[in-house]
């Protein structure tokens, strides 16, 4: 198993430059691959990263996000912040970072492994794992924020949460690339355990500025179980959010959501998979795309029904807007089924804003960049509005229509 | 169509495959094994001109340095391509002139397709260029087409007496270098259809050619090459039957249509290839290249009902290379027992108001695999192009699959792109108001498929309707889940 491997960390520590191709973890990714298709990691290559940890960032209203309450979590260069956290103890929710010991034994063997997965495990440099009890219901959003706040750095980390039977969480994650720094890379991994009864909502926000970000996110679902996550996607080079969402029990709710609004050359990849496994479950996909100025988009949804998991209700939506001649959409919504006793569709489109709507806007004297505005806002809303924090809510619109 | 229930169950009982039979005709056989050798005999034994040869051979070279593709969703035990005779043919005893020199064996094989040559000629309106075992043996109507200044005869005839036209266009809309397949058929090609449609003629008939695989263990690699020069039209018919068969037979043809400026080409496919028996076992493989190009304000329009093969690997394509050309893509494909489909389009919009229609149905029962793979492409200079595509299934047993790959790559903003899908069963209270009034399930079922289809059906010729709409009951045979 990889993680066993300490050499590479030891290599690291001996040789601070990290040449993503030269290692020795598996084919590095190539344009031919189909899941690969778009992504263009030439960008990835170029650089050559380091991993020495300092922290930057002195305090977090510096990088323009929302007040934050309640519990925060902090990781800054793939290391834990304490001093910008705020780990409040409550009670029912359990803390661990890598240094308590023996988690990253504990960590189990990905099950869909790759060149990013094998590179996030063999160069590991922080973990959290979060255990909620069974039978708790915390209102309060607990706040996740990865930073990333140094040139060419390289932060490999991964979050795990389990939730037990009939508990019900909210977590918001910030994936957030300073202004002043550019080449950092964070790769994260997410990993979600949701026992039955429970329900978890996630929103993920994600403004890189000149950094890379990949995420890659395995959610395990058991009977009855509900799971959402939210994703915004506002700025970065490459952004790449891969979703494994295997539902295990009956009566399972999934739904994923997604806008993405990439600008100036930057490429925005959103690939996600759910399998359904067994039978009478429901999962809903919504994905907005709002491409400018050479921003290229990617949707790549795929929902597989396997034999005998009979009465699935999927549902695949993907809209995306093109702003301007040079921009670019790649949308590739899957069915897979092997169940006859289905509901399953999907839907794309692509185009541009109705021009007599722009029309209809601009002869009540409002300006075309508040027009557009105003139509992208109409546009995503379906999106935004499944968050129901009008701050939060505010914020990324604000973020997304980069105003 | 008015025929009854008994009717349609005494033909299910019968019914394993209709066309099962081989006919016994001497062939001559090129030996087992691919080399540059064969494609040198094959070449000489069809009195090829020597441009032709150079044109196998570096298909021949690029084709061994290809690998066989295998992303599709389909799962088979790879050909053997040394393992095949690359060639075929009745053997000829003369240039035939009328029907009565033909080998009375064949006529009757004809006949048993219904597809009786002096009925045909008489009665139907349609030319049929007859292919069996890759060599055109009867042309009919040729004549008649000949004054319009229609050019419709086989492949081989065409190198040697069109080859300004053949040189020209050949390999244009696919190249050797294409794919797999197709240049394993740009080395090998043993015959295949010719036409050509010149400026402003509107052809009066609809051009027929029926493809019949016949002698054991004989790969079939044919080719058709279609052009429809300015402002003409043609109407294009290919129907397929196989004899019943044990082991693999490999069909990888190479389709080229060439709509020039303000022309319309539809095509029509009836594909009924021995699909194997009910455990899966034989069947043809069909691996095929069909692509059109489009020049200013053409339209390319492909029909297919495809219900045979144990393999399908077929995306009928349009490049939509002129502004205001039209691209259409209507299917119904149909995989029952252990049949695999992995079969779609491709719409390529280069010029401006470009517009393009996908439209396929899949029906799988059994434990068929059917997915449906389509690409559709803006390019950044396809200013207000349009495409929509829809592309529903219907599943009729639980262990049959039917998946839905669409590739959407829009480069250009003022393009509107749509695509839908849906998978469903057929659905209960559809079933039930049918049995309600008295119509038995099996035939509710195949009301119901037809229905479902009919969108598709309606762009066949008349000829290929019936025919289709019979051939879609007939394959779901048995398969009511």
């Amino acid at each position: 198993m990889i993680i066993k491997d300490l050499n590479h960390n030891s290599l690291l520590k001996e040789n601070s430059k990290l040449d993503l191709e030269a290692l020795n973890l598996g084919s590095f990714p190539k344009r031919k691959e189909e899941r690969w298709k778009y992504t263009p990691l030439r960008f990835l290559k170029k650089i050559n990263f380091h991993n020495q940890f300092n922290f930057k960032i002195e305090h977090l209203n510096s990088l323009g996000i929302p007040k934050i309450e309640g519990l925060v979590i902090v990781l800054e260069n793939g290391k834990f912040n304490s001093s910008l956290s705020n780990i409040i103890d409550l009670m029912d929710i359990e803390l661990l970072f890598l240094n308590d010991g023996d988690i990253v034994n504990n960590s189990q063997e990905p099950s869909h492994k790759d060149y990013f997965t094998n590179l996030n495990f063999s160069f590991l440099t922080e973990k959290v794992v979060l255990k909620i009890k069974p039978n708790v219901n915390i209102n309060e959003p607990i706040n996740f924020v990865n930073i990333i706040s140094d040139d060419n750095c390289i932060s490999n980390t991964q979050f795990n949460i389990d939730i037990y039977e009939n508990s019900k969480l909210h977590i918001r994650q910030y994936f957030l690339g300073s202004s002043n720094s550019k080449d950092g890379f964070i790769n994260h991994r997410n990993q979600v355990s949701l026992k039955s009864q429970s329900s978890l909502t996630v929103d993920k926000f994600q403004d890189l500025n000149q950094n890379f970000n990949f995420c890659n996110e395995f959610i395990d679902q058991e009977q009855e179980s509900k799971f959402i996550m939210n994703t915004f996607s506002a700025s970065g080079i490459i952004l790449r959010n891969d979703v494994f969402n295997n539902v295990n029990g009956k009566n399972c709710h999934s739904e994923l959501n997604g806008v993405f609004a990439p600008i100036e050359k930057q490429h925005f990849d959103n690939h996600t998979t759910i399998n359904h496994f067994v039978a009478d479950c429901k999962s809903f996909e919504n994905y907005k795309g709002v491409i400018k100025e050479s921003g290229v988009g990617v949707f790549n949804g795929k929902v597989i029904v396997h034999q005998d998991a009979q009465k699935i209700e999927a549902f695949q939506k993907n809209n995306n807007i093109l702003l301007d001649d040079e921009s670019k959409i790649y949308s590739k919504p899957e069915l897979e089924i092997y169940a006859d006793d289905v509901r399953c569709s999907h839907g794309s489109t692509t185009g541009r804003f109705d021009e007599e709507a722009l029309f209809y806007l601009r002869s009540r004297g409002i300006s075309v960049k508040k027009s557009l505005e105003l139509m992208t806002l109409g546009f995503i809303n379906e999106v935004i509005e499944k968050s129901n924090d009008s701050a939060y809510k505010e914020f990324v619109l604000k973020r997304l229509l980069k105003d | 169509m008015s025929y009854t229930e008994k009717e349609l169950k005494e033909e299910l009982n019968n019914k394993s495959y209709e066309f099962g039979f081989v006919t016994d005709i001497e062939s001559e056989k090129a030996p087992i094994g691919l080399n540059e050798d064969i494609i040198k005999l094959i070449s000489s034994k069809k009195n090829e001109p020597q441009w032709m040869l150079a044109y196998r051979l570096e298909a021949f070279r690029v084709w061994q340095k290809m690998s066989e593709p295998n992303w599709a969703h389909v799962k088979y035990t790879k050909p053997d391509f040394q393992n095949i005779s690359y060639y075929a043919a009745p053997k000829k005893k003369k240039e035939l002139k009328s029907l009565d020199e033909v080998d009375p064996e064949l006529l009757r094989t004809m006949e048993k397709l219904g597809i009786s040559i002096e009925e045909q000629k008489k009665l139907s309106g349609v030319a049929v260029d007859f292919v069996m075992d890759s060599v055109s043996v009867a042309t009919s109507f040729k004549e008649k087409l000949s004054e319009l200044g229609i050019i419709f005869c086989s492949f081989s005839e065409a190198v040697n007496n069109h080859p300004d036209l053949v040189k020209k266009y050949m390999g244009t809309v696919v190249p050797h270098t294409d794919n797999y397949y197709s240049a394993l058929n740009s080395a090998v090609f043993s015959d295949g259809s010719f036409c050509y449609i010149p400026k402003g003629v509107r052809c009066p008939m609809e051009l027929s050619t029926y493809f019949r695989i016949n002698e054991s263990g004989t790969g079939q690699f044919e080719r058709t090459l279609l052009i429809a020069d300015e402002s003409s039209y043609v109407s294009y018919l290919e129907g397929c039957t196989a004899p019943q068969r044990d082991e693999n037979q490999l069909h990888a043809a190479v389709v080229e249509l060439i709509a020039l400026d303000k022309a319309e080409i539809k095509y029509s496919t009836v594909q009924n290839w021995y699909p194997g028996d009910a455990k899966g076992k034989g069947g043809v493989y069909n691996f095929v290249t069909k692509r059109g190009i489009c020049g200013y304000r053409s339209k390319i329009s492909w029909t297919q009902v495809e219900t045979g093969s144990a393999v399908t690997w077929k995306y009928p394509s349009c490049i939509l290379k002129g502004d205001h050309s039209i691209g259409e893509f209507y299917s119904v494909a149909v995989t029952n027992n252990f049949q695999q489909a992995d079969t779609g389009t491709k719409m390529i919009h280069i010029g401006k108001n470009t517009k393009s229609t996908i439209i396929s149905k899949g029906i799988s029962a059994g434990k068929s695999q059917n997915s449906y793979r389509g690409l559709v492409k803006i390019g950044k200079g396809a200013k207000n192009s349009r495409n929509f595509s829809q592309c529903d299934s219907l599943l009729m047993t639980d262990q049959c699959g039917a998946h839905t790959f669409p590739y959407i790559e829009c480069e250009n903003p003022t393009a509107t792109v749509e695509h839908e899908a849906t998978t469903s069963k057929i659905g209960e209270d559809q079933l039930f108001y049918c049995m309600q009034r008295g119509i038995s399930e099996e035939k509710a079922i195949s009301l119901i498929v037809n229905g479902y289809a009919k969108e598709v059906l309606n762009k066949l010729p008349m000829e290929f309707a019936v025919e289709a709409q019979k051939l879609l009951e007939i394959s779901l045979e048995g398969s009511v889940g």
